[in-house]
């Protein structure tokens, strides 16, 4: 397994978010996590990623247990993570963003006083935007538009990009198909079946749940921060509980979470 | 004047960008390039452009301590608080200051001659020129600095947006550490070279620093084109106020700007926590 996690808890305060969560995500696998509104599933890829500090438990980067490390370490020893609201450098150009997005690749002070097409010319850095290219085309197009000024579905193209450029061990990705109209969305999910066929481990955080067990090899269902089913994608969807639940069924927006009433009692 | 006041003001900007905290301690880096740099050419006698760049490499050192020792310990507290230490540390550096070097205004020689020249039929002295020659030049300096290389492009991003920032790798930690380093180095050049038209003195800092900072907020620390045009501002409606009302008003103007620009902003400004 690329990725183990075993046991973590996260907390804000005393609001617990995530109890106690086990699962794991080997390469060439899209794993996918899905539950309602505040379930723990951002807070769980934020504490993996390193984002927020785990209270309890320990996260395993194939043999290595990372727990406790900041995000910008684990960015250099092979964590991807994509968030939820993307996160690109608006005001920064296409090119930069996905430079800045190998920055864990540079060593030492050297480069960093060099210029960003000098580093670029990097034979191994150049070879990863035209692969980055090559998955999104319409990004080589805009290479030198603001960030900012590219469309919802673009935006989401270049964060997924900007993760790749950093070559990770896994990706965790926080429900990419947010905001995007279908096709952008299929497009997406095209793309990571794809990176699945090149050996990554993905971690697929969803509300679309139909959609993102589709694509999915397994899944875990997160409620009130536990997990509370888990299996192959095929056994998910046939399961009466989680048919129920979580798929073929409009969300109301406006229910509590789980999480709330534990936080006002 | 304004030239000054701009160059001070980008150490200001560039510090809140990066960390959201106001450097109330760039008057000082300011003072201690003045103060150091008297030391080095009149007491030490090196010739000026050593003194020049061993001026800068050991302010550049005290603003690296000084996010080292303040800033970084105490990375968890509110920006408000880490403010109020900036402002700790500016009294703490000018009473040290006060300490070494003594209260009185310790005259610098100009860079190149005292005299004045004929220039566009006024006369101005040439450490003005020199003045602005090398603010101009540092302003571009920063300028590819922040838009052409990597680390430039690294402190850009952490200010955007930090979170996203670390994912790539970039430790906010570093990117302060650098913003600290890159205010305290133009800070101290500022002070160089404005000392021989001002003289040097411990507290020098106190006006310079505030009308930094006044060129910085009428900029909206968001750029380098906005704090050279507060910077230019200021400077000009000073030299006005000087020629046209009397010389005695020129500090009064920085403090009428102080007080509209901190009407404007004032939310933004003490409201803003960092994202
Ligand atoms: N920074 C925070 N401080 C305090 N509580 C938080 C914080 N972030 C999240 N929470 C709480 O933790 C719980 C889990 O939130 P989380 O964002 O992980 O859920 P989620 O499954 O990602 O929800 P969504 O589908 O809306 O993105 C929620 O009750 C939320 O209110
Ligand atoms: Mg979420």
């Amino acid at each position: 397994m690329i990725l183990k996690v075993d046991h973590v808890s996260v907390a804000y305060g005393k609001l617990r978010a995530v109890w106690d969560v086990s699962l794991s995500v080997d390469s060439g696998e899209i794993v996918t996590l899905i539950g309602a509104n505040g379930a723990g599933k951002t807070s769980l890829l934020n504490s993996i990623s390193g984002l927020i500090p785990a209270r309890k438990g320990a996260v395993y980067l194939g043999e290595q247990n990372i727990v406790g490390q900041k995000a910008h370490r684990l960015a250099k020893l092979g964590v991807g993570y994509v968030t939820e609201g993307r996160g690109i450098f608006s005001s920064l150009s296409v090119l930069d963003n996905l430079s800045l997005g190998a920055y864990s690749r540079h060593n030492g002070w050297t480069t960093l006083l060099g210029d960003v097409s000098w580093f670029m010319r990097r034979k191994d850095i150049r070879d990863r935007v035209d692969y980055v290219y090559g998955l999104f085309p319409r990004l080589a197009q805009r290479q030198r538009q603001k960030a900012g000024s590219l469309s919802g579905g673009e935006q989401q193209m270049l964060a997924i990009g900007r993760c790749l450029m950093a070559s990770p061990k896994v990706m965790l990705l926080d429900e990419p198909s947010l905001g995007l109209a279908p096709n952008v969305v299929m497009e997406i999910f095209g793309l990571l079946k794809r990176l699945r066929a090149e050996g990554m481990a993905i971690l697929l955080v969803e509300q679309d749940a139909a959609a993102s067990l589709r694509i999915a090899d397994r899944g875990y269902v997160i409620e009130m921060g536990r997990i509370v089913f888990e299996g192959t994608a095929s056994y998910l969807i046939n399961q009466d509980k989680v048919k129920q639940a979580y798929l073929g069924q409009v969300w109301r927006g406006d229910h509590q979470t789980p999480a709330q009433e534990e936080a006002e009692s | 004047m304004g030239a000054i006041y701009a160059v001070v003001g980008l150490g200001f900007t560039i510090i809140y960008t990066v960390t959201g905290v106001i450097n109330f301690a760039q008057g000082e880096f300011v003072m201690l390039g003045g103060m150091v740099s008297f030391s080095l050419i009149t007491a030490l006698g090196l010739p000026l452009p050593l003194a020049f760049v061993l001026t800068v490499v050991l302010v550049t050192l005290v603003g690296v301590a000084l996010n080292l020792l303040t800033i970084r310990p105490a990375r968890q507290a509110s920006n408000i608080s880490l403010i109020i230490i900036t402002i700790g540390a500016a009294l703490f550096i000018r009473a040290i200051a006060g300490l070494g070097w003594g209260k009185n205004a310790q005259p610098v020689p100009p860079f190149t001659g005292s005299e004045t020249i004929g220039f566009l039929g006024a006369y101005v002295r040439i450490q003005s020129l020199w003045v602005i020659g090398i603010t101009v030049l540092l302003v571009l300096l920063v300028y590819l600095l922040l838009n052409r290389t990597l680390v430039g492009k690294s402190l850009k991003a952490a200010a955007i947006n930090s979170r996203a920032a670390s994912l790539v790798g970039i430790d906010a930690r570093t990117m302060s550490l650098v913003s600290f380093a890159l205010a305290a180095s133009t800070g101290a050049i500022a002070g160089m070279v404005i000392a021989p038209i001002s003289f040097a003195s411990y507290d020098m800092g106190v006006m310079l620093g505030l009308k930094g900072f006044v060129a910085a907020a009428m900029g909206g620390f968001t750029g380098i084109w906005g704090v050279l045009l507060g910077g230019m501002g200021l400077g000009l409606a000073e030299s006005l106020a000087a020629g046209y009302v009397s010389s005695a008003y020129k500090d009064a103007i920085a403090m009428v700007f102080l007080f509209a620009v901190l009407l404007i902003n004032s939310r933004n400004l003490a409201g803003e926590e960092k994202r």
